[in-house]
């Protein structure tokens, strides 16, 4: 009796184990976000000129660090001791954003909320209670209530964070006053952390 | 000329091939209808007891899909093989599509092939798709606990994919069939049968482009595959007391979609599955002794990558790569009336994965089993099985599985049957030893190694009433209760940062009741109608609920006409099901509450017609005529048209 010759076939197609090629190679041509934020600005942050109108958008991904920004040299700043310092006034960590104030920083800034407000509207500082970052209250969380803890609505369904219709009118370490509205969370290729704001200078 | 072949089949052991049912046996050996349910009734079956017996004498209730009705039905994988089968359901999502035996979830009824456990699961589902239907030679199905012979996973049943072997000195055959979709089925196989040795090698190719179930979204439902699949067997026999046969099977398949987010990224996600199965199986028989033993080697790799459009932030990439070994010996003895059957079993299974800490882990389980297949009297017939396993597990330590099987024959026309017994399904290397942190959304997920396994006592008691050779009527009975079932937990604590921790605990419920009927009729070869209905009751003990998406009320019915002076068969396949429960949370109220998805049907149609003096066939289909299905509790192919030929030799 000889050897079967389909025995050769099966010697062979136990060699072919598990050889298909490394599909994570096809992941290298993803490219590069779109809100690249290599501009000016830092390392995280890019600001792009519309007019008196300024858009930035802040690279927030990341959940361990936070990332300043100075608004009059609208520089991003490397800060060691946040509470510290006096370079910041803005902070950002995913949805996060602080002000250099209160339990925040040392740096006394404060802010008016103005809900419903468009930002082309606010032109001067308004009439209103100056707010900064306060320790936790009587809320649902346990986070700081920060002066800019309701700028975004969460639908639970989609988990999706978008922004609601509010200005916020900042004076800054050094005592300018610029009014922030955010636009978006998501950049356009729908990641999150990106922090998409508008602002511009008013008068006091 | 059934005599010598069926009684050499009871000498031996499983998996012992039952004779391939050739489409063409019926006319050859002048039986008459292949498929009246008296003929049906000799078909030989293993899974029930691991002994052959022809299905009217086998003492645990089993239910067979031959070769015949996969070629009639158009099937291309196990999954659409047994679709329309009374009883069962098959679910579809990220594990692809599993089998739902009386309402417990795919991760609860064993997958097996020739008697060997195949590997692979992704949410403890075993894709059936993977397994293609063109070496497939017929399919059984056992339910309730088979844990007593064949360990882990066996709860709700057991289904085992015999393949082909050779029957003709030569043989070969090819099929193509294309349609709706983009389909393509391409199939091959050539055989080769001597007295003492016999070799066949099978391929197929599969490839479809998918389907989109609601184009208003970028998300596709139904994925684009890329497959083919190599499989060969020999067998050498009649050396004395020796015989050994020796299986190896290699498929690849790639599977891409896409989908969308709702915070617009969009993912270009693919799945290429590999698995490789090899198994040797020498076998000594002496008389009313025998001894098998098994060599099995199982791989599945699964490498997923999820591509992010103009993005790398969300790319992802996991390799996964599953072995199992297996080394198990059987021995039977026939001493009179008992058929005693013991055995060892030794696995081993090692997962390299990026989600599981450490990132490679493995596992070894011993088993032991014995069970006495006791005949006490042959006319009326009557059977007492039992049987008892032991599972050693290098995580869990010792788990015994006894059952018990009775099966009484009063008069020749009426079969009852009833057995109860423990299956358990022991927990995942995933659900002991996952590590996977979303940071951004605040969460982990970790694996819990002190795990349980999770247990089921089983009950089926089943009445078969044959009063006509055309005629067969059945009901089944059924009650199965889950307990320690595995589930996600969120109160497993908080880490020092504020993440929530979620863990897996054996905190969980279920119990499943209800009655399956079917009946088959036929008349001369020309028509046979079958229907069944089921009657679903299922409780969540843990949340206090029904179990989600099962139906209460579900049927089949099918049709098959045939003329055979023309060579010519329809075949109608349908399944019917009623209103299915979700729970969802769509108020924001930390609740889920119920949603109802309304019933729908599937239907089937398929015609072929013999040409070529009986060596080929032409065939015309149509998959889903009614159209059902939709992108979210339902994502089934849309209505498709498909036709095809076949050549064999």
């Amino acid at each position: 009796m000889s050897m079967p010759p389909f025995s050769r076939i099966a010697v062979l197609s136990l060699l072919v184990s598990a050889c298909a090629e490394d599909l994570g190679a096809s992941l290298a041509d993803g490219g590069e976000s779109t809100a690249d934020a290599a501009g000016d600005g830092g390392a995280q942050i890019e600001h792009v000129d519309d007019g008196e109108i300024v858009h930035t958008t802040v690279d927030a991904t990341d959940a361990t660090a936070w990332i300043h920004l100075d608004l009059e040299t609208r520089a991003q700043v490397d800060v060691a001791e946040p509470q510290a310092s006096d370079a910041w006034d803005l902070g950002f960590s995913r949805f996060n954003i602080t002000i250099n104030g209160g339990v925040s920083g040392a740096g006394g800034t404060e802010a008016i909320v103005i809900e419903g407000a468009l930002l082309e509207d606010v032109n001067a500082v308004p009439d209103g209670a100056w707010v900064t970052d306060a320790a936790d209250g009587d809320d649902d969380n346990d986070d700081p209530d920060t002066v800019f803890a309701q700028w975004y609505d969460y639908d639970f369904m989609t988990h999706v964070l978008s922004a609601r219709p509010v200005v916020y009118v900042v004076r800054t370490v050094e005592g300018g006053h610029f009014a922030i509205a955010v636009d978006d969370y998501y950049d356009d290729a729908g990641s999150s952390g990106w922090m998409q704001l508008r602002w511009k200078a008013v008068d006091p | 000329m059934i005599g010598a072949p069926l009684l050499a089949a009871m000498l031996r052991l499983a998996p012992v091939p039952p004779s391939e049912p050739e489409p063409d046996d019926a006319q050859v050996e002048g039986t008459g209808d292949a498929g009246a349910p008296e003929a049906a009734r000799r078909t030989i079956v293993v899974t029930g007891t691991r002994t052959a017996t022809t299905l009217a004498d086998a003492p645990v209730a089993t239910s067979v899909v031959s070769r015949q009705e996969i070629v009639e039905s158009g099937a291309q994988n196990v999954a659409e093989a047994i679709e329309e089968t009374p009883g069962l359901q098959l679910t579809r999502g990220v594990g692809g599509t599993g089998l739902r035996l009386q309402g417990l979830d795919p991760a609860y009824t064993l997958v097996l092939v020739d008697g060997q456990r195949v590997t692979g699961r992704v949410n403890g589902v075993v894709d059936l798709t993977r397994l293609s239907a063109e070496d497939v030679a017929q399919i059984e199905i056992v339910r309730g606990p088979g844990s007593v012979l064949y360990g882990a996973d066996a709860l709700a049943g057991t289904i085992n994919v015999i393949t082909r072997r050779p029957q003709r000195p030569h043989e070969a055959e090819a099929s193509v069939a294309y349609g709706s979709f983009g389909t393509l089925d391409l199939t091959g196989r050539a055989g080769v049968s001597r007295r003492r040795w016999s070799s066949s090698v099978t391929a197929g190719l599969h490839n479809t482009d998918g389907w989109d179930a609601d184009p208003s979204t970028i998300s596709t439902t139904g994925p684009r595959l890329r497959g083919w699949n190599i499989a060969t067997a020999h067998e050498l026999a009649d050396l004395g007391p020796f015989s050994l046969r020796a299986r190896a099977e290699y498929l690849r398949r790639d599977a891409r979609r896409v989908d969308g987010s709702d915070t617009g990224a969009v993912f270009d996600r693919g799945n290429l599955t590999e698995t490789v199965d090899a198994t040797i199986t020498p076998q000594l028989t002496r008389g009313p002794v025998s001894l098998t033993l098994v060599g099995h080697y199982s791989l599945f790799r699964d490498q997923f990558v999820q591509d992010q459009r103009d993005s790398t932030d969300l790319d992802q990439y996991e390799d996964t790569v599953d072995h199992l070994g297996q080394l198990g010996a059987t021995y039977q003895h026939t001493l009179g009336t008992h058929v005693v059957t013991a055995g060892i079993d030794g696995q081993l299974e090692r997962l390299v994965a990026d989600r599981v800490e450490p990132g490679t882990v493995d596992r070894a389980r011993y088993a032991m089993f014995v069970q006495d297949e006791w005949t006490p009297r042959a006319s009326p017939r009557i059977a007492i099985v039992p049987g008892a396993r032991v599972d050693v597990d290098s995580l869990f330590g010792a788990y015994p599985t006894p059952r018990i099987a009775v099966m009484v024959a009063p008069v020749r026309q009426f079969t009852l049957r009833a057995a109860y017994g423990r299956g358990f399904r022991a927990p995942t290397f995933r659900e002991l030893y996952l590590r996977f942190a979303n940071p951004s959304a605040g969460y982990v997920v970790t694996g819990n190694p002190d795990l349980r396994p999770e247990t089921s006592w089983g009950t089926q008691i089943s009445a078969e009433y044959v009063p006509l050779q055309q005629l067969a009527l059945g009901v089944n009975v059924f009650d199965n209760r889950l307990r320690d079932t595995i589930v996600v937990d969120t109160e497993v604590g908080t880490a020092q940062d504020g993440t929530s921790l979620f863990g897996y605990v054996n905190i969980g419920e279920a119990t499943t009741r209800g009655v399956e009927a079917t009946a088959v009729a036929s008349w001369r070869e020309v028509i046979r109608a079958e229907g069944s209905y089921t009657y679903l009751w299922t409780h969540d003990g843990e949340n206090d609920r029904v179990l989600p998406g099962r139906a209460v009320h579900a049927g089949t019915a099918g049709l098959r006409l045939a003329r055979r002076r023309w060579g010519t068969v329809l075949r109608v396949r349908s399944s019917i099901f009623g209103t299915r429960t979700f729970f969802v949370d769509d108020d924001g109220d930390g609740r889920e509450s119920p949603r109802a998805s309304p019933p729908f049907a599937t239907l089937d149609l398929r015609l072929s017609q013999d040409v070529l003096a009986g060596h080929g066939q032409l065939f015309v289909g149509v998959d889903n005529v009614l159209d059902a299905g939709d992108a979210t509790d339902n994502p089934i192919m849309p209505r498709g048209f498909y036709g095809g030929m076949t050549v064999r030799y």
